[in-house]
């Protein structure tokens, strides 16, 4: 039987809390030895060992130096993957704005395929899948130290990097997937991303900043960008300069969800033109690096420096220290016109769909459920994107994927592709709305199995629940922990993995929060649920939207009715009950060597494994 | 407080007891200490608390020294074998009475 919850052992606390996806490798890790292998080496010369151990092999690597490597490869997009997957990497991709150029989706496909094989299968996803990540990243699992030499290389050669996909620096940068053909477009948020990713990645001045640095840009009047949840946002805005109205960017700082201690960017009242919006970042950014708590990981993002210096000092301090021109205040922004994962605003909350793009052909916005394509389907939508478009791919903050550049009349011939049956521009509104991280699978700071549980979620409320008139968007999003990578507090249901104990045995469990979305004012979720065994949260939603439609007034979105309603009245609409709904991972899967393995037992874990996946025989 | 995989207890039992209230409720715990050049060793609690309605939401912090966290820890480790033993008793005996 699984242990019972928590852990006999003191564990202390994780470095790499507040990660957007975290695999610290073994027991405690020391931050100030986080800081002290960054000194000792750091950046790109990282790569050079990442083949050295290549060749060697996974057992090259000195067990004792092992922390220290696994924190150094992030920086090279590579995470060592939990307990009981030991020598088995994540391998994240991350391309600007989440935009891959023709070529670029199939070669991660073929790469997935090749390299992306687990010892076990997943019930839901069979084995070699990539996941589409809340960053508008790529991430492939089960990656060999061996083989990952030659992805690199076949990935350089379509353009493609997983430099700084992980570590203490620029992350990849967000923002519009549609930019550049978005009718929506205020200013061409690509462009920007492109010059922000070639100007700062592999940058050294801005390789080992004290903690990850998201930065997101937007460029249309629907806020796809998400900005408001990052360390530095541009967000589109308009000013009078010298008697002529200038298109760019509104500067805000300091957003980020981790930790149980989420914030909002702030506003810092800087206006940059596109020209001065490098500049800006790279102030933002060494302000950052200088002044952001190395003592501390947990105080270290930027997030924290805002709350201790107020946005007034950051914005003086980056006048007077970062830029060598004077900064413009504020412009107007568009935020009034927000739809993006806004709750209960008009407009796009999505890039699901069919939309016209500004030069005619249309771009086609299809669902992929929390995020996993299989590789034979992903063959199939890249055969599609090349024969009826333009072979672009770009990936959405949603864990969704667009195609671009359909001419109107291969519209319909691509629609009726079957594999667009499961990966739907028109899918029903609980897979839709439905984001998951990657949970126990591989995580190591998630308490619970999220991504199999939330298409299981998906697919009863699909056929059990029926939406209130009215409401075509509504998104629950299921995090694994506190971490927040599901960003569950900007969703209508925000779920968080917890324990309870249900008929004396302890169980996986979900927080309950509600209300949450982005938009002109954006809110973060109440949590009003604590502790519902996760058996029983699909009744909880249904009975919660049963007593929604009975109770909201006329027509009241979701996120107005949380928001006229006290914390406990809430609590009181969300009645957990058994269904018909079954659950296979109600036992303690972050205990488990693989959550669907036939033996999950730690003890029976083929890890480590040799680069033909033979198990290593443990020396004792 | 945050939870993950790291936290040291996710799930315990906990009474909360008042003058005029006793709740039953669960609570998370964590021992840890400061990264950065510790100087006491934090043993955190977080009750529970969006449904309990005695108190408002809060965690409780004990600031250790060394010695006093070992002396707690002796002091677990002493009642955790009580238990332990008593359980085994209890069990040897159900089974006796089989």
């Amino acid at each position: 039987m699984a242990k019972t919850t928590g852990t006999a052992e003191t564990r202390g606390e994780l470095t790499a809390e507040d990660v957007s996806y975290v695999y610290p490798p073994y027991a405690v890790v020391m931050v100030t030895d986080v800081e002290h292998w960054k000194d000792e080496l750091y950046g790109t010369e990282i790569r050079d060992e990442i083949e050295r151990f290549a060749e060697e092999g996974w057992e090259s690597i000195p067990e004792d130096e092992r922390d220290a490597w696994f924190e150094r490869f992030k920086w090279f997009g590579l995470y060592h993957q939990r307990a009981g997957q030991e020598s088995y990497f994540m391998l994240r991709i991350g391309p600007p704005s989440g935009v891959l150029e023709p070529g670029q989706f199939r070669r991660i496909v073929e790469l997935a395929d090749e390299f992306s094989r687990g010892p076990a299968s997943n019930p839901e996803f069979g084995n070699g899948w990539l996941d589409v990540t809340t960053r508008q990243a790529i991430q492939l699992h089960w990656i060999r130290l061996e083989d990952i030499p030659e992805i690199f290389e076949r990935l350089e050669d379509v353009g493609l990097s997983t430099v700084q996909a992980c570590g203490d620096s620029w992350r990849n940068i967000v923002g519009c997937p549609v930019a550049g053909k978005d009718k929506h477009e205020h200013v061409d948020a690509g462009a920007l991303a492109t010059e922000l990713n070639e100007t700062f990645k592999q940058n050294e001045a801005h390789s080992n900043l004290p903690r990850k640095w998201k930065v997101s840009v937007t460029g249309c009047d629907e806020g796809c960008g998400q900005g408001d949840i990052n360390d530095l946002s541009f967000e589109p805005a308009e000013k009078e300069l010298d008697g002529e109205t200038v298109t760019g960017y509104n500067v805000r700082v300091g957003g980020g969800l981790s930790r149980n201690e989420p914030r909002f960017a702030r506003d810092i009242d800087v206006f940059a033109t596109p020209e001065q919006a490098v500049d800006v970042a790279g102030g933002l950014s060494a302000l950052f690096r200088d002044h952001g708590d190395r003592e501390n990981r947990y105080n270290a993002r930027m997030k924290f420096l805002v709350d201790e210096w107020g946005p007034e000092k950051i914005r003086e301090t980056l006048q007077a220290e970062y830029v060598d021109f004077d900064l413009e205040t504020a412009g107007d922004d568009l935020r009034e016109s927000y739809s993006y994962n806004a709750g209960d605003a008009d407009g796009k909350h999505d890039h699901v769909g069919v939309h016209e793009q500004a030069d005619g052909d249309f771009y086609v916005g299809l669902n992929v459920l929390v995020g996993r394509i299989g590789v034979d389907d992903a063959y199939e939508i890249a055969d599609a994107a090349e024969e009826y478009a333009s072979g672009e791919v770009r990936l959405t903050q949603r864990q969704n994927i667009i195609l671009t550049d359909v001419p109107d009349e291969n519209l319909d011939a691509l629609l009726e592709e079957t594999v667009f049956e499961e990966y739907s521009p028109d899918p029903h509104p609980f897979q839709r709305g439905s984001i998951a991280c990657t949970g126990t699978e591989f995580c190591s700071l998630s308490i619970v199995e999220t991504k199999n549980r939330q298409v299981r979620y998906a697919r009863w409320l699909k056929e059990n629940v029926k939406l209130p008139e009215g409401v075509e968007d509504f998104h629950i999003h299921l995090s694994g922990c506190t971490a927040s990578c599901a960003q569950p507090q900007i969703a209508d249901i925000s779920l968080r993995g917890m324990k309870t104990r249900k008929d004396g045995e302890p169980v996986e469990a979900l927080d309950i929060g509600l209300g949450g979305g982005l938009g002109e004012n954006p809110q973060f979720a109440s949590w009003v649920a604590e502790r519902i065994p996760a058996d029983e949260v699909p009744g909880a939603i249904a009975n919660l939207l049963e007593n929604f439609a009975a109770a909201r007034n006329g027509k009241e979105s979701f996120r107005e009715f949380v928001i006229d309603r006290d914390d406990d009245e809430l609590a009181d609409l969300i009645e957990p009950e058994e269904t018909d709904y079954n659950d296979p991972y109600m036992h303690n899967t972050k205990r488990t060597w693989y959550p669907y393995a036939e033996d999950d037992d730690l003890e029976a874990s083929p890890a480590p494994a040799r680069a033909d996946g033979t198990p290593i025989p443990s020396d004792d | 407080m945050k939870v993950n995989a790291y936290t040291t207890l996710d799930l315990v039992d906990a009474v909360v007891k008042g003058h005029d209230f006793e709740t039953e409720s669960m609570a998370v715990v964590n021992a840890t200490a400061e990264r950065d050049d510790p100087d006491c060793v934090r043993l955190q609690f977080e009750l529970d608390n969006m449904t309990e309605t005695h108190l408002p939401a809060h965690t409780e912090t004990l600031e250790l020294t060394p010695e006093q966290a070992r002396t707690i820890a002796a002091d677990l480790e002493k009642h955790a074998v009580r238990v332990e033993e008593a359980h085994d008793t209890q069990s040897a005996g159900d089974r006796s009475d089989a």
